[in-house]
């Protein structure tokens, strides 16, 4: 079984699933209701938290 | 003889804005109920100097008009969002390929737990099941593909107790992921 996987070639096929007419226009007005928002404000901060001392790797 | 295996790989169209040092792709959950949801990158730069991007993912909430990564919207489809928040993954390395991308769960810090556990169902014992639930998630999925996504990214975890990233290796747990684009 386990060769029968190592032989097998995984291909990989992406499918976007494309927005209709109707979503594209709700996404353009939340667009505009969200923009100039710090969305993820908790998280920034959180980050910076555990950023504060640490050294990235490269 | 080698059999070809295919395996669809499913996810939504995202809509992208850039606005000052944030990049925002915005897409649809069409799973159970029709939901809105953004993945955001917004510089963020570190006591050293540095310059990285913190990867933000929630639902959109029409009553605040604001995106929240506080709930879980279990929506049906989690492959597909899933899919589709790291899709984004390659499409913000063409717009910003030198800096690093930071991944870490809202429900990773240190209050969590308590604040769950104030009002959770779930009735855990001694660990608090849904923290850290985010990263691993991510974690899960990166330990699944590791090999592949390898060729194009290099990977680090966050060590939570000697405070430093370390080389991402597969199985091992991590509070934090940070991707560096090959060059």
């Amino acid at each position: 079984m386990k060769i029968m996987e190592k032989d097998n070639r995984l291909e990989k096929k992406t499918n976007i699933i494309l927005m209709s007419k109707a979503t594209k226009k709700r996404i353009s007005k939340v667009e505009e209701e969200i923009k100039g928002k710090i969305l993820f404000r908790e998280k920034m901060e959180f980050a910076q938290k555990t950023l504060q001392d640490v050294k990235l790797p490269m | 003889m080698q059999k070809k295996v295919l395996t669809n790989i499913n996810l939504y169209e995202t809509s992208l804005s850039i606005e000052n040092s944030i990049i925002r792709y915005t897409f649809e959950s069409t799973g159970k109920s029709k939901l809105i949801k953004a993945v955001e990158y917004s510089r963020l730069k570190t006591k050293s100097g540095d310059t990285i991007y913190n990867l933000g993912f929630g639902d959109y909430n029409s009553e605040d008009k604001t995106i929240s990564d506080k709930e879980n919207s279990n929506n049906g489809d989690m492959r597909k969002v899933f899919n589709t928040v790291l899709s984004t993954v390659p499409e913000f390395f063409k717009v910003f390929p030198y800096f690093p991308i930071f991944i870490q769960g809202s429900d990773s810090h240190a209050l969590f737990e308590q604040e769950c556990r104030n009002s959770c169902l779930k009735k855990c014992q001694k660990i608090c099941k849904n923290k850290n639930r985010r990263i691993r998630t991510y974690g899960h999925f990166l330990n699944k593909n590791f090999k592949e996504f390898s060729k194009n990214y290099i990977f680090f975890g966050f060590n939570e107790e000697e405070k430093k990233f370390v080389s991402y290796e597969v199985k091992n747990k991590y509070s934090a992921i940070l991707i560096y684009k090959k060059k």
